[in-house]
């Protein structure tokens, strides 16, 4: 009878340690570290801007911005849901301050299946985009973009919810051009207009 | 009994008070009362029991010096959390933008390769 008990609780407990490590790798597919080695990239930088906040900060963060500023709300209300929001942007006064190696790390993360790639362009000159989305059924629980150009790079990870809406709307804020809706025309922002 | 005795007697004889004169009373004792501020009935009479306090609101003034810098340190790290933010969601459009950008021009080309 003891025997019996013993051997359902060690059922029990094997059922749990396997959904344990089966669900670890799940969140470890989803999860974009920063890479450490881009910190070297900061000493050989004219301009660098490291920015990590997480969900804590991201609130407290916005708790500060104004009501009645149109870009502070405009970025409350995206931020009210994300988890973090990372940065990593270095410019270089000449070619060739970092290599292809420094971006592998990230886009090996970024090669599981959560996350696909909508965008990715490369040009002669050298000025690559990329845009990976991390999709949970229809919503977009992630995005990461890496902009690498010759004297520049960027390297942008928004962890959490954004709907399309919401990301397209980050272009016609802050100064930012926004691209009309047939991709022909750049609608200047307000605040554009105004300089 | 003398003359003089008798205006006494009637001078000190037993009389009632006259009517509402104790309400009267009362009400003016109140009304003392309320003048009194509230500050004054706390500060010591005496100089010893002044001095028993100084040790007390040395302790405040430091514990509200100490609320005041601690709430000007947290407006200060909120203020640098704002512009980090501000910074890392205008880089984000700047860099969304471009991508969205080079994507349009791309397509461009392919129109006008297609039409020529």
């Amino acid at each position: 009878m003891k025997a019996a008990i013993e051997g359902k609780a060690m059922k029990n407990i094997f059922y749990w340690v396997m959904a344990a490590s089966l669900a670890v790798p799940v969140f470890a597919l989803e999860d974009v570290k920063m890479p450490v080695n881009l910190e070297r990239l900061a000493a050989h930088a004219t301009e660098s801007v490291d920015v990590t906040l997480d969900a804590s900060m991201l609130q407290f963060a916005s708790k500060f911005l104004s009501k009645d500023d149109p870009d502070e709300v405009q970025v409350k209300k995206l931020v009210s849901k994300l988890k973090g929001v990372y940065v990593r942007s270095f410019e270089f006064d000449k070619e060739g301050q970092y290599s292809a190696s420094d971006l592998e790390s990230v886009r090996a993360q970024l090669k599981t299946p959560a996350w696909s790639r909508i965008v990715g362009v490369k040009s002669t000159k050298g000025e690559n985009s990329e845009v990976y989305l991390l999709k949970h059924g229809d919503e977009i629980g992630g995005l990461v973009v890496i902009a690498a150009e010759p004297k520049e790079l960027t390297i942008v990870h928004i962890d959490g919810p954004i709907n399309p809406e919401e990301l397209s709307e980050l272009g016609g804020h802050m100064g930012i051009p926004k691209i009309s809706k047939d991709g022909s025309k750049v609608v200047k922002s307000p605040k554009n207009k105004e300089e | 009994m003398t003359e003089l005795e008798q205006q006494l007697a009637k001078a000190l004889a037993r009389r009632d008070a006259p009517a509402g004169f104790s309400d009267r009373v009362l009400a003016a004792v109140q009304q003392s009362n309320r003048r009194v501020p509230w500050w004054r009935k706390m500060v010591p009479k005496s100089s010893a029991s002044a001095w028993r306090l100084v040790p007390a609101t040395v302790a405040l003034v430091i514990a509200m010096s100490g609320a005041l810098y601690q709430h000007h340190e947290k407006a200060e790290e909120g203020e640098t959390a704002k512009r980090q933010l501000i910074a890392a969601m205008k880089i984000a459009g700047e860099k969304l933008h471009t991508a969205q950008q080079r994507v349009v021009e791309i397509g461009e080309i392919r129109t006008n390769e297609g039409s020529y």
